[in-house]
């Protein structure tokens, strides 16, 4: 070329700095080096590379450095543009903005079931005096109101809560006339065994645009067993519903999770299989929690995480053996994780953030008006450990939000500076839960090699980056789960 | 068919160039002329001399007969005819030559607002001129009015738009004031976008309906700076896109296809994703053979088949991920017809041309073509018909 310069007038030093970033080895087969920028990109070397990387021996003007340069991990010259950096955190962080979006009802404790596992302390039927009061309604509805967040979701929970449903009716409806004056969009989710809808309730889910939840734990052997009702067939009561429920609302509104129990270890296929069966395109795998009843278990029900890990690893390889085969199924908590590691936004999984989503996410309101940073911080409190209430519900949203509760949650789960999460590769894509963190460990901050937490977490990302590099097949695949998640529509090109 | 945007004419009492508007009076009122309006003629001759008495604007006939009794400005005996059309804005020099500054009936015009530049990029088909200081094409001041306002889409390029500055943020809001449902689409390679101040005055200035189309040739800082000859540009460019993002503007990332950076495709469309997920759209661009483009052309141009797996992958990998993708001067024979979907007619009308392989092909109606400035030696080896 005449008049045009080299490539090499255009490197601006031979040395490179280093720029903040996390890394931890992955074990065989990938055997390389995973380093992970603030914002939470990565990329993989290998040992020798790794190195010379950090002993500054790496040749700048080719890859792997140009990438690692690319992913903000290192720059030449003076300006390691700390605002790009910046801008790709801040939109990692994004939820902190907008304060608590999902808002949880428990509107009755009454429940018919007896599920062994139980996490809510439920009542029985008879005890009407656990249902929300109109009073009490009413608090909640203005609360609601009053949080800074424009787009919200309402969840109604229990116990059972179409037990109390001229509360959800009475719920509903006053948000729903009240939303615009306030300036929300406001989006309905149910989490019910489905067992007592009708008519008018299916009405009332359409009008409204309900979300519906309910639990399938496996196939119906392995669900009757764990969720007893009086000697009914639950299994086949809420598969009934959920049938009935899809001639009225869209499939994709309709949604199961599985408690797995440790009857379903050993069953990772039966219980996927259900889920296919049943229509589904996702299931959510979630291990039993040690809240409410659960922790009463009897020894031979509760299980190790080892065991769960274990049963969770077995199901997602058939998950994606399903995938291959070219049918489209995913596995939600995974999905979840995906999709912070392979997209620029958060996953927004209110129990993963750093700070974590209590109260400044989400808020839970008891049947009775107390107010909770969230699930988890009501059920220790029925158990007698009142620490993350953040008072009364005929309290104000800012006094509410200016608790201790809230205060404590967030100083507790600052990942960034929680020993050992902070230099964890994975820090960028987790969080903790200071709650579960008193109930195992007596503080809200424990020891990384004590939580239980910590042990599934890494493994699920051990487990995830493996086959996000094991195979194309699986890297295509998992990442269409991230997209999916995280809601991002495909581009087909204009005309 | 390649219709140039000149002809040549003879002409009467134009004594320095003239920007004008062609109105056809044939069938319409003269009474509906403005100040630079000239009257056209589609029909000649006899329709001319009918009209001169009525008709003081200036005049451009098409045909050679010219009216006796007329003493104002008149062109005449116009070489091509066919180039010419009712709402198009010409520009008549004295010595008879006339550009085609806006085709009203062309989907692409632009204006060239400067030919200064600050960037020196190695396969620019628009070289700078050298000049001190910062030209202004004046002629931008008049043509903007006349424009048809319902004209589709506006382009604005150059040179360095926003080297201009100030003035470029006049020219945006006299094209918002004239043209308010004209689509603008601003070239620039958003280096001064990085001061906030200027990109908010800009974003203010220009319509909703603007986009602005910025180059970034890789996602390593060298290789941009290499490919566009400038230390730093590659950092200026990153903060002016996200100066302007945060405006609001619409933003179309464009990427040229050379040997230096071909390999990468995988990594570039990453850093996008992982960078700007926010922007419109990004376009894959073969180099257009003239300027610097055609001088190292042999040091530059790459077969679009030899990275033909990248380029599936990388436009699948922005489809996935929301980010609208094109590819822009790639003829379909030279690229995998999985991506044939993702293809433009890019190259403007005028420019375009055909080999005689062509016609024999069943995708010539989609496909963009050839560049009519190319030669043998400056395309593709692959052009070869594709049959259904």
């Amino acid at each position: 070329m005449d008049w045009a310069l080299p490539e090499s007038n255009f490197i601006e030093s031979d040395s490179y700095m280093l720029l903040p970033f996390r890394y931890k080895l992955l074990n065989t087969p990938i055997n390389k080096c995973l380093l992970v920028s603030d914002a939470g990109e990565h990329f993989l070397l290998a040992e020798d590379d790794f190195r010379d990387f950090i002993s500054k021996k790496l040749d700048v003007t080719c890859e792997p450095y140009k990438s690692l340069e690319a992913k903000n991990i290192a720059y030449t010259g003076n300006d390691p543009m700390l605002d790009l950096i910046a801008t790709k955190v801040r939109t990692k962080k994004a939820y902190l903005r907008s304060g608590p979006s999902l808002h949880e009802i428990v509107v009755t404790l009454r429940c018919d079931h007896s599920c062994h596992y139980c996490q809510v302390t439920r009542k029985p039927l008879s005890n009407v005096d656990c249902d929300m009061s109109k009073v009490t309604a009413d608090h909640v509805i203005r609360n609601i109101l009053e949080s800074p967040s424009r787009d919200i979701t309402v969840e109604f929970q229990g116990g059972e809560p179409l037990l109390n449903f001229s509360i959800i009716e009475y719920i509903t409806h006053k948000l729903d006339t009240k939303k615009e004056e306030w300036g929300k969009s406001i989006s309905y989710t149910i989490v019910s065994t489905l067992h007592h809808i009708s008519t008018d309730i299916i009405n009332f889910f359409v009008k409204y645009d309900f979300n519906i939840c309910t639990s399938i734990d496996g196939p119906e052997w392995l669900h009757n067993s764990n969720r007893q009702c009086a000697g009914a067939n639950t299994y086949k009561k809420t598969v009934n519903a959920i049938y009935r429920l899809r001639y009225h609302i869209e499939s994709r509104k309709i949604s199961a999770l599985t408690t797995i129990s440790k009857q379903a270890l050993g069953y990772t296929k039966e219980v996927v299989d259900t889920y296919i069966e049943l229509g589904f395109d996702s299931i959510f795998l979630r291990p039993i929690s040690e809240y409410g009843f659960a922790s009463k278990m009897p020894s031979g029900k509760a299980y190790s995480i080892c065991e769960y890990l274990d049963f969770y690893i077995g199901a997602l390889n058939y998950i994606l053996e399903i995938n291959r085969s070219g049918k489209f199924f995913t596995e939600v908590y995974s999905s979840i994780l995906l999709s912070s590691i392979l997209t620029p936004y958060s996953h927004g999984y209110i129990d993963l953030r750093s700070p974590c989503g209590g109260g400044i996410g989400t808020i839970v309101y008891n049947y009775d008006g107390g107010v909770f940073t969230c699930d988890e911080a009501r059920m220790i409190a029925e158990m007698g450990n009142s620490q993350f209430k953040m008072g009364h519900v005929s309290d104000s949203y800012n006094n509410l939000i200016s608790s201790d509760a809230v205060y404590v949650c967030m100083n507790s789960s600052i990942t960034e500076c929680i020993p050992g999460c902070d230099e964890c590769a994975y820090q960028p894509f987790c969080g903790e839960c200071p709650v579960q963190s008193l109930v195992n460990n007596g503080t809200p901050i424990s020891n990384r090699k004590d939580s239980v937490h910590c042990k599934k977490h890494k493994t699920l990302f051990d487990t995830l980056f493996e086959l996000l590099y094991s195979s194309d097949d699986n890297k295509q695949i998992l990442n269409t789960w991230a997209l999916h998640q995280a809601e991002i529509v495909s581009a087909h090109p204009r005309c | 068919m390649t219709l140039p945007l000149h002809t040549y004419c003879k002409t009467k009492r134009i004594s320095h160039p003239t920007i004008c508007k062609l109105v056809d009076i044939t069938y319409s009122n003269p009474n509906d002329l403005h100040e630079m309006d000239f009257a056209y003629f589609t029909e000649s001759y006899n329709h001319a001399c009918q009209y001169a008495s009525s008709v003081e604007r200036p005049l451009v006939i098409l045909g050679s007969s010219v009216p006796d009794n007329f003493n104002g400005k008149i062109a005449y005996s116009v070489e091509h005819p066919e180039r010419l059309a009712a709402n198009d804005i010409i520009k008549i020099y004295p010595n008879g030559r006339i550009n085609i500054l806006i085709r009203n009936s062309d989907p692409s015009n632009s204006l060239f607002v400067t030919e200064s530049c600050n960037s020196k990029c190695i396969f620019c088909s628009q070289p700078p001129r050298n000049s001190n200081g910062i030209d202004i094409n004046e002629d931008i001041i008049q043509i903007i009015p006349l424009i048809d306002s319902n004209l589709n889409t506006i382009g604005i390029t150059g040179g360095e738009p926003t080297l201009l500055e100030d003035k470029f943020v006049d020219i945006l809001h006299n094209i918002k004031h004239y043209l308010p449902n004209t689509y603008v689409h601003i070239l620039s390679n958003g280096r001064k976008l990085s001061s906030r101040d200027l990109s908010r005055e800009l974003a203010e200035a220009a319509s909703e309906n603007a986009t602005w189309g910025i180059p970034l040739y890789s996602h390593s800082k060298q290789k941009h700076d290499y490919l566009v000859q400038t230390s730093g540009a590659f950092i200026e460019t990153i903060r002016g896109i996200y100066n302007i993002a945060a405006f609001r503007q619409k933003i179309e990332i464009r990427f040229v296809l050379t040997t230096h950076n071909a390999y990468y495709l995988k990594e570039y469309v990453e850093f996008i994703w992982r960078n700007m997920p926010f922007i419109d759209h990004l376009a894959i661009m073969a180099i257009e053979p003239i300027g610097y483009a055609k001088y190292y052309f042999h040091k530059l141009w790459i077969e679009p088949y030899t990275v033909s797996d990248d380029l599936m992958r990388s436009l699948e990998y922005l489809e996935q991920r929301g980010i609208h993708a094109s590819l822009y001067n790639f003829p379909l024979c030279t690229i995998p017809v999985e991506v044939h979907r993702f293809a433009k007619k890019s190259i403007s009308q005028w420019k375009t041309k055909y080999l005689d392989t062509c016609e024999m092909c069943s995708l010539k109606k989609q496909c963009c073509g050839l560049f009519s400035s190319s030669n043998t030696v400056t395309t593709s080896k692959m052009i070869h018909a594709l049959c259904d």
